[in-house]
């Protein structure tokens, strides 16, 4: 059985349509389920444990809406013991393309297809992540595993962690390419060497992997964990290897 | 053997960034920076110059350019480009060293039969003074010894 969770910005008119040839297309492969309209009053959490509790035969939830829907549903729900989907539809669906999945109806072929793949989760403090996390310029020292301590050496460093390798690979270290699927996790350590008036130029980065690390941070710092802000000065990030089922398009993820 | 590098780096040590700490790795390993503490990896692990390594290092093949002070044991090949400086005893299967590389140490190869036997016989590594050396009788000086 399929659980339908539509995000609270669906509503708008400009989606009826993409919503109307979805529900048509589901009906037709013989998907179609239960539709729950999400608002800032009803948790995502609370709704599939309630199904999950009252169903034994759901298997399946359905997100439908954009990164940001998508991600912050996952940030509460990633532990559930069903297997996701996602049909992207609304104004950012980068996170979507990586994965494969065409926008709107399009996406119901992909879901009848049913490939599904065991993702690598990141937790940052309580917050799931699937995508990455981003630590802005600070003064960090990091632990990793609780055997070995890292410290900038003088100068401020900015962190990334990406599970999913980013649309624009540009931004990372060259040689670098992440997988969701290799069971660990790598800090991008990325010191400033120069602070210029209109630009700063980068010295070479660190790398770690790492599946349980700590960082402390001079002082409290806007944390983005899948584009969600959260005000932070200690972290302890880990992975939950495996721990997301998502239906996926035939797409190559780095090393899977 | 490889001595080059390979072509995918797992963890990279910066030169702004100080590890302090054991630190194991199972992939290819770069350090341009400070460790103070082990260094193991499965895999290739290369020293850049100016980096600085306090303790003993383990990996499956190095490149060292830069200076370790502690033992180094590389399961195939090691390479000390003109720049590296090492204060310990060195073992590995192959051994590359340019001119120029400074060692402050014991080497030893390893998988040789001599060292596989002098190991069987006592089951510890023979001193430098225990292990019967053979040079040839034109270089012994006889009238010396007695």
């Amino acid at each position: 059985m399929y659980l339908y969770l539509y995000d609270a910005s669906l509503k708008q008119r400009q989606y009826e349509r993409v919503i109307s040839n979805l529900e048509t297309q589901l009906t037709d492969l013989g998907i179609a389920g239960k539709i729950v309209r999400l608002s800032s009053l009803l948790s995502p959490k609370q709704v599939i444990s309630e199904e999950v509790r009252r169903s034994k035969e759901l298997t399946t939830v359905v997100i439908v809406g954009d990164d940001t829907a998508f991600t912050k549903i996952i940030q509460q729900v990633a532990d559930s013991p069903v297997t996701f989907g996602w049909v992207p539809v609304g104004p950012k669906t980068d996170l979507a393309e990586r994965f494969g999945l065409p926008y709107g109806a399009a996406c119901a072929q992909v879901l009848s297809r049913r490939r599904v793949i065991n993702l690598d989760v990141g937790m940052c403090n309580q917050f799931y992540f699937l995508d990455s996390c981003h630590i802005p310029l600070s003064t960090v020292t990091m632990s990793l595993g609780g055997s070995v301590t890292i410290s900038g050496a003088a100068e401020k460093m900015e962190c990334f962690i990406w599970n999913v390798p980013p649309t624009d690979q540009s931004i990372m270290p060259p040689g670098y390419t992440p997988s969701p699927c290799d069971r660990q996790l790598e800090i991008v350590l990325q010191p400033v060497a120069r602070k210029g008036l209109f630009s700063s130029q980068l010295a070479p980065p660190s790398i770690f992997p790492f599946t349980e690390a700590r960082l402390k941070l001079e002082k409290s710092v806007a944390v983005e964990i899948d584009g969600n802000i959260v005000k932070e000065s200690q972290l302890k990030i880990r992975l939950l290897p495996q721990a997301l089922k998502l239906i996926v398009n035939k797409v190559r993820l780095a090393n899977d | 053997m490889q001595s080059t590098t390979p072509n995918e780096v797992e963890t990279i040590v910066g030169p702004s960034v100080k590890v302090e700490g054991d630190f194991n790795s199972q992939g290819n390993v770069l350090i341009q920076g400070m460790v103070s503490g082990n260094v193991k990896t499965e895999k290739y692990l290369q020293v850049e110059e100016g980096a600085k390594i306090m303790a003993s290092v383990r990996a499956d093949s190095a490149k060292i350019s830069g200076e370790v002070q502690g033992n180094i044991r590389a399961k195939n090949t090691l390479e000390l480009t003109a720049t590296a400086r090492i204060v310990g005893d060195i073992e590995a299967k192959t051994l590359i060293v340019a001119p120029g590389a400074i060692l402050h140490g014991k080497c030893a190869m390893l998988g040789t039969a001599e060292v596989a036997d002098a190991k069987s016989k006592t089951g510890k590594r023979k001193s430098d003074s225990d292990l019967d050396y053979s040079f040839p009788r034109s270089l012994v000086d006889e009238g010396a010894v007695a």
